[in-house]
């Protein structure tokens, strides 16, 4: 068969040489731009490498067109044999005076060795040289000799540019643009002895120090359209958190238990930042809990405790821990050791060495950092650590958590056992160990229980049975009611603070103080309203605070100021 | 970063269900989430994250499993068994036309594309 297809080549190859050989003037008035373009080309040995050779353009154009008789150079590609159809035979005709490339397809019936069709055509293709595919090589080809160091002049992606604008709000400083800092300098201080309700203030800066610490401010509480925060000290709730903040100074924590409910946006994470205001001003020690979901939704790594039979979260808890000493390290530093703090499951030789001993100065600043520099459990750290505030009495210690309902509207965590079953929240122990404290089996001598729902998180029956405000049905799914959950919370008797809508009031002092800080855009009809009132800003600003009241559907809070701030609402 | 297992390169951020079942034939979420919980993988772990000893516990638990290429040829040895037999689901095969009563009129693309003598997959 070789033989057959050598033949059919020759053949081919002889009309070739009869084609092409009279050629450079019939090929430059059949396809003139391929003669010009052939010009650019280098004489080497392909095509892919005169390509490589961009730079004399200019000087070989003048050689090229010296060239005095093109060569004939036939290489083989490739041979497809097909056993039943057809023979296709592909090969290549490089021509040197235009270093075009041709394609001679050639089929042959096997059965008959009879030539069927010879297209031999000629395509005097354009040379590579000014195609863009050209471009693409030599742009390729120019990058690959680039010096590759980064430059990080041209690609300054600092942290947070890949999120959208309301994740990005943590993390742009977006409130050093702010041009409102004269009116906040003037804004009187959140003081525990002298309680100006009904009227914005700011925060203490050193107390605002910790509450960004804290993580208190939320990133859809618009709190960027400020230098600082602000905050509203509301007549009811204001007053009522700072009553409980009072007695948190004088009972145990078992007595102060308080639940923060209400709908979306009303304020409720900014009633706990108050709250978390007065404890830091009054040398209160917090444990935060910012975000109760993180403990459940498998974000933390799990293991198997053999002790206790439940499952420990150690990145949790050093996370938690870290935050701890951050931000009561000048309290801690003050607190002895009460007992000796052995840890668990280790080799015998890290048991001796890090262990620590009562009596030697030792506090419970030098308990956090070794559990921060050491790789020993760190939730039974934690777990020694509320142990040990429950004992001291020099300080009020208090349990803040928020987004509490993100436990409650669930039955099981999204952790999975080894049988791939999902692990209810009882079997972890740092989930235990607050449940432990929010039922009063451990309680601190001094301060309190604070939690807060999330409207991001359904309340379900659990909640409401647990705060004793309906009856229990014992025959609701597993997913929509825990009975021994709810009696957990029933039993704790959790005081229920329902922040309420503001009052028109509320509304006017708000609005007005973002009207002094030239804050809403969106009132488009600004100048017909006040030739309306005869330029009466008072009367204009009145009207304003109605119109707002009731956009915001009575005065909640966040529509209050979106539809203060958004163009678009 | 990549992660290798079993010779196959798994990107390093994504999480471990998910990259186990996008790398092995074989493997789904269902059966990649049943490893993760078997060793103790929490849900947000990423690919990155695994020690060499979990990389190997997962190649360990993989090698048990019948996936890839053994796999492959076992679907195979079922095909090829009934087209021996002469069962008319064999001789649909070995046309490449459509085994479980489709319309061949128009479409049954994926039968004509993939029922070959050697199935391909």
């Amino acid at each position: 068969m070789s033989e057959e297809i050598k033949a059919v080549i020759s053949q081919t190859e002889s009309k070739i040489n009869d084609t092409v050989n009279p050629t450079t003037v019939e090929e430059s008035e059949v396809a003139p731009t391929t003669v010009e373009e052939s010009t650019v080309v280098p004489e080497t040995e392909t095509p892919v490498e005169a390509e490589a050779e961009t730079e004399p353009v200019v000087e070989e154009s003048t050689t090229a067109t010296k060239t005095e008789e093109p060569k004939l150079k036939v290489e083989w590609l490739s041979l497809f044999l097909r056993q039943d159809i057809l023979y296709n035979i592909y090969y290549c005709y490089c021509c040197y005076c235009c270093s075009s490339l041709t394609m001679i397809n050639v089929y042959i019936r096997r059965s008959s060795n009879r030539l069927l069709s010879l297209s031999s055509s000629f395509t005097f293709t354009r040379s590579l040289s000014s195609t863009t595919s050209n471009l693409a090589l030599q742009g390729s080809q120019s990058f690959a000799k680039k010096n590759q160091s980064y430059d990080n002049s041209k690609n300054r992606k600092g942290s947070g540019n890949d999120l959208n604008f309301s994740k990005s709000i943590l993390t742009k400083n977006y409130k050093k643009k702010a041009n409102n800092l004269s009116i906040i300098q003037d804004l009187p201080i959140l003081n525990n002895k002298n309680l100006k309700l009904n009227s914005i203030v700011k925060y203490d800066e050193e107390i605002l120090k910790k509450l960004y610490i804290l993580g208190s401010f939320k990133p859809n509480q618009f709190n960027e359209l400020f230098n600082k925060p602000i905050t509203l000290l509301r007549n009811k709730e204001s007053h009522e958190i700072f009553k409980f903040y009072e007695n948190t100074l004088i009972k145990e924590s078992k007595f102060n238990k308080l639940i923060i409910t209400g709908e979306k946006g009303v304020g409720k994470s900014t009633i706990l930042t108050q709250f978390h205001s007065h404890a830091l001003s009054s040398d209160g020690i917090i444990l935060p809990i910012t975000n109760m979901q993180s403990l459940l939704d498998g974000s933390n790594d799990f293991k198997f405790n053999n002790e206790l039979k439940t499952y420990d979260q150690q990145m949790y808890s050093k996370k938690l821990l870290k935050k701890i000493y951050n931000l009561n390290k000048d309290l801690l530093i003050q607190l002895p050791l009460l007992n000796d703090f052995i840890p668990i499951y280790d080799s015998n030789k890290l048991k001796l060495s890090s262990s620590l001993k009562i009596g030697s100065n030792i506090t419970l600043c030098d308990l956090i950092k070794l559990s921060l520099s050491k790789p020993i459990n760190s939730t039974h750290v934690l777990t020694f650590l509320i142990n040990e505030l429950s004992k001291q009495e020099k300080f009020p210690t208090y349990l803040s958590i928020d987004n509490f309902n993100a436990l409650t509207q669930y039955n099981y965590t999204k952790y999975k056992d080894i049988d791939d079953k999902f692990i209810k929240y009882n079997k972890f122990t740092i989930v235990n160990t607050l449940l432990d404290l929010i039922s009063g089996q451990i309680s601190f001598n001094k301060g309190g229980i604070i939690l807060s729902t999330s409207s991001n998180f359904k309340i379900n029956d659990t909640l409401k049975v647990g705060l004793n405000l309906i009856e229990p049905n014992y025959y609701a799914k597993n997913s929509e009611f825990d009975l021994e959950l709810s009696q957990l919370l029933l039993n704790s008797n959790l005081e229920n603070l329902k922040i309420d809508r503001f009052s028109i009031t509320e509304v006017g002092k708000l609005v007005k103080f973002l009207n002094d800080c030239d804050l809403i855009f969106n009132d488009f009809n600004k100048i017909d309203e006040l030739n309306s009132v005869n330029g009466d800003k008072d009367e204009y600003l009145k009207n304003l605070i109605n119109k707002k009241y009731l956009i915001s559907g009575g005065g909640n809070v966040k529509d209050v100021i979106k539809s203060c701030v958004l163009g678009y609402v | 970063m990549v992660v290798h297992i079993l010779g196959k390169a798994v990107r390093g951020k994504y999480k471990i269900n998910y990259g186990l079942s996008a790398t092995f034939y074989g493997i789904g979420l269902q059966s990649a989430t049943k490893i993760c919980s078997k060793l103790g993988f929490y849900p947000n772990m990423r690919m990155h994250q695994l020690t060499e000893q979990q990389t190997m516990a997962i190649t360990k638990e993989l090698s048990e499993m019948d996936i890839e290429s053994k796999l492959l040829s076992q679907i195979r040895a079922n095909i090829q068994l009934k087209k021996d037999n002469g069962s008319y689901v064999g001789f649909r095969h070995a046309l490449g036309l459509p085994v479980r009563g489709q319309r061949t009129k128009t479409n049954a693309k994926t039968a004509k594309n993939l029922n070959k003598l050697k199935r391909r997959f």
